[in-house]
Parts: C-alpha cells; structure tokens; sequence
C-alpha cells in the first residue's frame, strides 16, 4: 500500500485480492491501523515544486528555557510540517513551505523577535538527489 | 503551474487528505464534481504522470514500524566528491533524503542526508559506512532528541 497503492476505483478490492483476502478483512485491518496511527493517512504526496511551492530547511538556536514555547509557535503555521530538537548549537529544525521568498522571510523576521531565539539561518537547498519516505520493515 | 484544470486542483486538493477507507473511495468527489468515478481515476493517473503527485498510497509513521532511531547527518563534501557521494546515498535503503544545501558562515555544512533505523547504533553504521566509501572524513551526527511536529504537507491548489 505504501508504494504499489492501485489507482483504479475500487483499490481495496485489487488489494484485498493481491493479499488473498475479502475486502471486509481489509478494511477493517486498515482501519486498525490507522486507529493505531500506524498509517498516519491513505492519499497523495504533491510535489512541492510543481505547485510552485518552495520548501526551506531553517535552523535556529533557541534557549533551552523557550524551546517549548517557540516550538509550539512554529507549528502553529500550516506551513511547518516537520520540526525536530536536535543536539547542536541550533537546537530546532523546521521545514517552511510557501509560495514566495517574502512569505518565509517574513516568518523568519517574526521568529527572529521572539524572546528566548538567538539566531535563526535558512538553509536553502541546491540540488535533491532523493526524497523518499516508503519503508521497508 | 496554473495549467490545471478546475476538477484536477479539486482532485489534488481532495487527495492530500485522507481517502475513504471504503470500496470506493472516489465516489463521492466523483459526486461533488458531478463526473463519474472513471474520470476521477483518469485525473489522479494524469496527476502522477505529470509529477503533480509524486507518491499515492498509504503513508506511514515511521517510528510506528520500529525506526525509532532517526539522524539527520550533514556533511562537508568538497566539490569534487559531491557525485560519490550523493550516488551512494541514494542506493542505500536508509537513507530516505538527500540534499546539497547553501552554508553560511558558521555552519560549514554542505551535503545533508536523513538517515532512519531501528536503534542510533544502525544510523551510525550506516553513516560510518557511507563516510569510508565516499571517503568523506567532515560529518556530524544530529539525531531527533524530540518530534514536535510531523504532518503531511498540503499544498492548496
């Protein structure tokens, strides 16, 4: 499901049969497993850039003190869809995606105000060589 | 950018949610756009032909599956071992993303890879491994000590 998901109008039923099982079974494993979060949801990934959207890696450096606060203003916007502590002198990792360069330089203006940030850097890339996000487990 | 037509923005728009678990999931936004379930189909299969949907299907939580272990690893590649390198990484399972990214001053860093396993002991061999074959010597380890957030984008069209 991950990789091979059918594009057709019943895709449980190709499933279900591909697995050798009814399609009830299916949907009800499915269902399990996204009750469990183990599939965090079933559709499409878009491409950023075809929808004219520019992803940028930031950095900051925050005090241990504000990490949580400024965390929690950060994925406050739509835009954030990951953000990560790390062990380093910048401290949070974040991707922002928007249309236009002013969208995140404002966002980064912003977060450069805050109490508790002391540095802030954009990390824009240059070439993808991969992004990939299925597993093998 | 713009070339979509209004039923496939709808189509994309709909898809980076989360589809019905139900035998046929289209028909209802077959429904709202007054199209049958087939040509719903059609779209999302033009979509993924033309790059609009780079992946279709389930999507999951990767420490859900065991990877519990997650590194973001950045690296100083000199020019002349950026191809080595990245063509290493992209064959390598654990590895999921791979970018050259623009350095600043004090953050040297110019070649950066996510790295997922089971334990941190997998990550670092996997790092240590792609270091002594891409003969790269310049790295350092950054793992997720916390997730604060982790969502699918959507992007509005």
């Amino acid at each position: 499901m991950q990789s091979d998901f059918p594009i057709i109008a019943n895709p449980y039923q190709v499933l279900a049969k591909r697995l050798g099982i009814s399609p009830e079974q299916l949907l009800s494993k499915i269902d399990k497993l996204k009750q469990k979060k183990t599939i965090r949801r079933i559709g499409a990934v878009a491409s950023a850039a075809h929808l004219g959207y520019k992803s940028m890696l930031i950095a900051a450096r925050i005090k241990p003190e504000a990490v949580e606060k400024i965390a929690e203003f950060i994925n406050s916007f739509e835009n954030v869809t990951h953000n990560y502590l790390r062990k380093a002198e910048y401290n949070l990792w974040f991707t922002f995606s928007a249309k236009t360069n002013k969208q995140i330089n404002s966002f980064i203006a912003q977060l450069k105000g805050m109490n508790g940030v002391e540095e802030v850097m954009a990390l824009p890339a240059t070439q993808t060589f991969k992004i990939k996000a299925e597993f093998k487990f | 950018m713009n070339k979509l037509t209004e039923l496939q923005k709808n189509v994309l728009n709909f898809l980076q949610q989360d589809i019905p678990v139900k035998e046929h999931p289209y028909a209802e936004i077959a429904r709202q756009n007054k199209v049958d379930e087939k040509t719903i189909v059609n779209q999302i299969k033009v979509l993924k032909k033309t790059g609009y949907i780079r992946r279709f299907g389930a999507i999951l939580a990767h420490h859900k599956i065991g990877l519990k272990a997650n590194c973001m690893c950045v690296w100083i590649v000199p020019e002349s071992k950026i191809k080595k390198i990245a063509d290493r990484a992209k064959k390598m399972a654990q590895i999921s993303h791979c970018y050259l990214r623009k350095t600043t001053k004090k953050w040297p860093y110019n070649f950066y890879t996510m790295i997922h396993g089971q334990t941190k002991k997998q990550c670092i061999e996997v790092i240590e491994f792609l270091a002594k074959t891409a003969e790269v010597t310049d790295y350092r380890m950054l793992f997720t000590e916390k997730q604060f957030k982790k969502s699918s984008p959507f992007y509005s069209v």
